[in-house]
């Protein structure tokens, strides 16, 4: 156990983190807004990913370039999806929504099945292949790249949040939906938005990993209970908790592969995930 | 959730003769099933299994207002702890599933007491259900003292009915078969005593039943007691019946939705809901994969198509439907 | 023009038949020609070769269980296309001879990549009639189908899977035509051992990366109990999950031991994404050598990783390099499905043309005679590295034998043992 081991085994878990937390943002925005546990999330980060593939399959693009096109793609999903799916049954007990997105995540995963095979694919790119070294720890530039794009957008949401009139309605909505639909803000239009824009949050995060991630119609699984994990951990609604706590749980995640057997490493961040839900459900920031 | 003919089901308090005979008989046709179509005795069998935990499931989610999003955890523990207890002890299955019951039980009380006493409600409780059900499913994949990753594989000893093993299936299709009907009989029975009136009241209005003096923690416990160890039961038969359980067929996620999806779809808080549901999905499930052969996940898509239909225009599952159309004609 | 219609038309009866399908067929005209066609058959059957020579001869079907979807189902549809093309060589060949040139026909079982999906496919072609089936790619899937198959009494001829247990609970029913684990294990160390005394390099010390199912932990387990035979150890052992999103804290940990030489056991999803780690982070050794790695000698390995791949060893099961009936069988693969055949697919492929010299010298399909022809395999026209394919009591293909690969120059050459060398090896690894 030396230093370089674990200096390195941190680092990695920092800039997988920040995928982490780009994902949770986009579930923290739709939950603070809409108070739904969107489990179709990861489905959504899914078809970002695909999206982003067959782009660079038949029209050549960079992955990263693709990320221009996987937002309002992914953005025009998710608003979809609330308007015509969930909006329906808004009025209806809660558990209805989240049986709901259970549904569309089963369809969306399996119709991905069907029409592209389960079959696991890359896009074979250079940037999976360059690594930077400090030391004799190294730094693989497509992590670093999804690390920096996760920030990027965070910032970009949390501007949005606290500047725009948007945000401000946005905020409002998942504060006080009576109060804000009083101050004359159109709810149902912010909820379509808000999910869009968590969707494409996911859409995102999925783009940004596909240079070193393999796709494939259930990768969203792997990243999504992380993500729900992150959420709470970071305080429902709120996107400088889901930040935090995407850097927190990728770190927690390496910390117990050091120490444990592969398959048992995010034990960590469950047992976080519980203590949180029990003693602390608001989270780090929430309210 | 509420049920506008729940008035009138509670002054029904017994079924009527004719309805009594038609079970008789049904069950009868049920008995004679294997030898008649013993092609089906599996899908049969499995439609039993998922019925009898979805309705577990059901007397906390569908009466209790508790969706857990994790019972692939107790289907997992009934599983594990009576093979263990025959692999490393020698333990009959018969013993074990007592002793798996039990651990269901214990489980459950005790993620009831810690949920609960915290009140956890709604989308955390279903989330909690689900991180557990995680935990275990990441501890035996990596503990190798429990089979690790590959699983437990039970020793074929051929016909060897005090080791619940057997090499027809037809003992095995009637276990499934009266855990089944013990199951919906229990249930219905439930219904109609003060505990599932309570069950109701919790789900209902949380609030409103402790400001009426409801000892929802209690009730709430009781509830996860029944389901939890009704699975875990399940977890054993399954476990006797494939001899192999991994961690991935026992505490997977799949199978957490496999439960839910079934009372869900076929009217949660209903007694013959989860019956009606697996009887409409099992062999959806089956079709789906003869009919597209490469790929066979496609059944879930089936799955969740059905699942966004019914919640959207059938809340009260596919009970609830026919319910309806019994309610018009009866009138027309 | 099928073999019924050739007999009608001989018989006057084609342009009677095709009136009728011209209108639809109607009952007593179906049952009619069905009924010549069925008195045809049994007649065919019985056998008499020179009216009836090809008349329809039943179809014998076997079935095949590999992780046709799922997280394996890259390596699934290929081993498929092998059992495919096996059957297609057989019945191209003319069938099953001893039975009137009977066809051989396929059918699907798709394991998931779960063991427990495994159960109810081998139930599933069993009650479609299947007489022998093949299979499975994963060991955990081929423990449990060999039990099923044990307890329905149907043959099972093991293409791809390692584990030991397999042939090790005393079935009748399970063959197996790959080497088992322990002789991976045992041939990978013995080999090393020879090319590094050859080069004149001491090796002490093994870390052994590998996935945590059965395959990669029983490779592991019986590494570890060999290394010492051969004078190395194995300090160092870290499973890791196929389905983990990251390999960097595993390959951390192998980093970090700084062995002589690092062991590799994984499939081939893994395989690609462990080694693209390994050169990331820089892992030096000796040698990079994969046990049974179901990525480092599969052609596309070197197509995902260009020259990442350079000098990475593979101690495989592997098709014979030099026996031109080897090469003849690889051309014809190449031809018929456009694709290279991978060493899991000639393993994948080989068990069809053992169950189909069982059937021909069983002349039956009932199961148990096949099962006892299976016992009495001698089969040598194969495209194996060894001696003719025999079974012990156990089951196991007692001749079997692994080889060695590298990657040199971006192609996969074997360089041990000599005998089968198609190009000398480089040890240790610059």
């Amino acid at each position: 156990m030396n230093l370089n081991f674990v200096l390195q085994s941190l680092l990695n878990g920092l800039l997988i983190g920040g995928v982490y937390s780009l994902i949770a943002i986009g579930l923290t925005l739709i939950f603070g807004v809409m108070k739904v546990i969107n489990f179709a999330h990861g489905a959504v980060m899914m078809l970002g990913m695909y999206c982003t593939y067959w782009l660079f399959v038949f029209l050549k693009v960079n992955p990263y370039l693709s990320i221009l096109l996987v937002i309002p793609i992914l953005f025009i999903i998710g608003a979809a999806f609330q308007k015509f799916l969930i909006n329906p049954i808004i009025k209806a007990p809660g558990h209805n929504q989240l049986f709901l997105t259970l549904g569309v995540s089963l369809f969306l995963q399996n119709m991905a099945v069907f029409l592209w095979s389960p079959d696991y694919r890359v896009l074979k790119t250079h940037y999976a292949n360059i690594t930077y070294y400090i030391g004799d720890i190294s730094i693989s530039l497509s992590h670093l790249l999804a690390f920096g794009l996760a920030v990027l957008f965070a910032s970009i949401l949390y501007v949005i949040l606290t500047r725009t009139d948007l945000g401000r309605a946005i905020r409002a909505a998942s504060e006080e939906p009576q109060g804000a639909m009083l101050m004359g803000i159109n709810i149902k239009r912010i909820y379509w938005i808000s999910f869009g824009i968590g969707s494409a949050c996911a859409g995102v995060s999925g783009a940004a990993i596909t240079t070193f991630f393999p796709i494939y119609p259930y990768v969203g699984d792997i990243f999504v209970l992380t993500a729900y994990v992150v959420v709470v951990l970071g305080g429902l609604g709120s996107v400088l908790g889901a930040f935090v706590g995407g850097l927190i749980i990728g770190v927690a995640d390496s910390i117990g592969a050091m120490f444990l057997p592969g398959a048992m490493k995010s034990i960590l961040s469950f047992i976080i995930f519980i203590l949180i839900l029990l003693f602390k459900p608001t989270g780090l920031f929430g309210r | 959730m509420s049920q506008p003919t729940l008035a009138t089901s509670y002054l029904k308090r017994g079924l009527s003769r004719q309805t009594w005979i038609i079970i008789g008989i049904v069950l009868v046709l049920l008995h004679l099933l294997p030898r008649a179509i013993p092609q089906i005795v599996h899908i049969v069998i499995m439609i039993y299994l998922f019925a009898t935990m979805g309705q577990a499931w059901n007397v906390l989610g569908g009466y209790t207002g508790q969706f857990s999003f994790g019972h692939s955890l107790f289907f997992g523990l009934g599983a594990y702890v009576s093979t263990l207890l025959y692999l490393k002890l020698g333990i009959t299955p018969w013993i074990g599933i007592l002793i798996s019951c039990l651990s269901g039980i214990a489980l459950g009380l005790f993620i009831g007491a810690l949920s609960f006493r915290y009140g956890l409600k709604g989308p955390f409780f279903a989330l909690i259900m689900l991180a557990f059900a995680e935990i275990f499913h990441m501890i035996t994949m990596g503990w190798n003292a429990v089979g690790g990753s590959p699983g437990l594989l039970i020793p074929l000893k051929g016909n060897a009915p005090h080791l619940m093993q057997f090499t027809s299936k037809q003992p095995f299709y009637y276990m499934a078969l009266w855990m089944m009907v013990g199951s919906l009989y229990l249930v219905w029975r439930l219904e109609k005593t003060r505990t599932g009136l309570y069950f109701l009241s919790v789900r209902e209005d949380h609030d409103a039943a402790e400001a009426l003096g409801v000892d929802t923690f209690k009730v709430q416990m009781i509830a996860m007691a029944i389901s939890a160890g009704l699975t875990a039961m399940i977890g054993t038969i399954y476990a006797q019946y494939l001899l192999f359980i991994d961690p991935d067929s026992t505490f997977g996620i799949l199978n957490s939705v496999e439960i839910m999806v079934r009372p869900i779809i076929g009217g949660p808080g209903t007694v013959l809901g989860p019956l009606l549901g697996s009887v409409v999905l099992t062999p959806l499930a089956e079709i789906t994969r003869l009919a597209f052969q490469s790929y066979s996940g496609v059944y879930l898509m089936w799955y969740g198509m059905i699942l966004v239909i019914v919640i959207m225009f059938l809340p009260h599952g596919l009970m609830g439907m026919i319910r309806q159309i019994i309610d018009k004609y009866r009138k027309g | 023009m099928s073999n019924i219609q050739i007999l009608i038309r001989k018989e006057g009866l084609m342009s009677k038949v095709n009136n009728k399908v011209e209108k639809g067929i109607t009952r007593r005209d179906f049952l009619k020609t069905t009924g010549l066609a069925g008195a045809v058959a049994a007649a065919g059957s019985i056998g008499f070769p020179s009216v009836l020579r090809g008349a329809a001869a039943p179809e014998i079907l076997i079935g095949h269980i590999h992780p046709l979807s799922g997280f394996l189902a890259f390596d699934g549809q290929e081993m498929k296309k092998a059992v495919m093309f096996g059957v297609k060589q057989i019945n191209d060949a003319g069938g099953i001879k001893s039975l009137g040139g009977a066809q051989l026909k396929l059918l699907d079982g798709d394991s998931e990549g779960k063991p427990e999906k495994a159960i109810s496919e081998v139930e599933r072609l069993h009650r479609a009639g299947v007489v022998a089936i093949t299979g499975c790619y994963q060991s955990a899937v081929a423990i449990v189908a060999t039990q099923t198959c044990e307890k329905l009494q149907v043959p099972f001829v093991v293409g791809v899977a390692s584990a030991e247990d397999i042939t090790k609970r005393g079935f009748k029913y399970t063959f197996r035509v790959q080497p088992t684990s322990s002789v991976f294990a045992d041939q990978g160390l013995k080999y090393i051992t020879q090319i590094a005394q050859a080069a004149g390099e001491k090796v002490k010390t093994i870390a052994f990366l590998h996935e945590n199912t059965q395959f990669g932990t029983s490779l592991a387990d019986f590494t570890v109990e060999y290394a010492p035979k051969y004078g190395l150890e194995v300090p160092v052992r870290v499973p890791y999950s196929t389905r983990a999103a990251d390999f960097s804290t595993e390959v951390g940990k192998i980093k970090a031991a700084n062995a002589d030489l690092i062991f590799d056991s994984g499939y081939f999803g893994d395989g690609v994404r462990v080694l693209r780690a390994m050169r990331s982070m820089r892992v030096k050794a000796k040698a990079i050598v994969g046990i049974a790695n179901g990525a480092f000698s599969h052609p596309k390995f070197i197509e995902e990783l260009g020259e990442l791949t350079e000098n990475v060893m593979d101690s495989n099961y592997q098709v014979n390099p030099v026996s031109p009936f080897a090469k003849e069988t690889l051309a014809n693969f190449k031809a018929a499905f456009n694709l290279d055949m991978s060493p899991s697919m000639v393993y994948g492929y080989q068990p069809v043309s053992v169950i189909a010299d069982a059937i021909e010298r069983a002349k039956s399909t009932d199961k148990e005679a096949i099962r006892e022809a299976l016992t009495k395999t001698d089969f040598s026209r194969h495209v194996l590295p060894q001696g003719p394919i025999q079974f012990g009591q156990d089951g196991q293909n007692k001749n079997a034998t692994t080889l060695l690969m590298q990657i040199l120059n971006k192609k996969i050459e074997v360089v041990w043992p000599k005998e089968y060398a198609t190009a000398k090896v480089v040890f240790p690894h610059p």
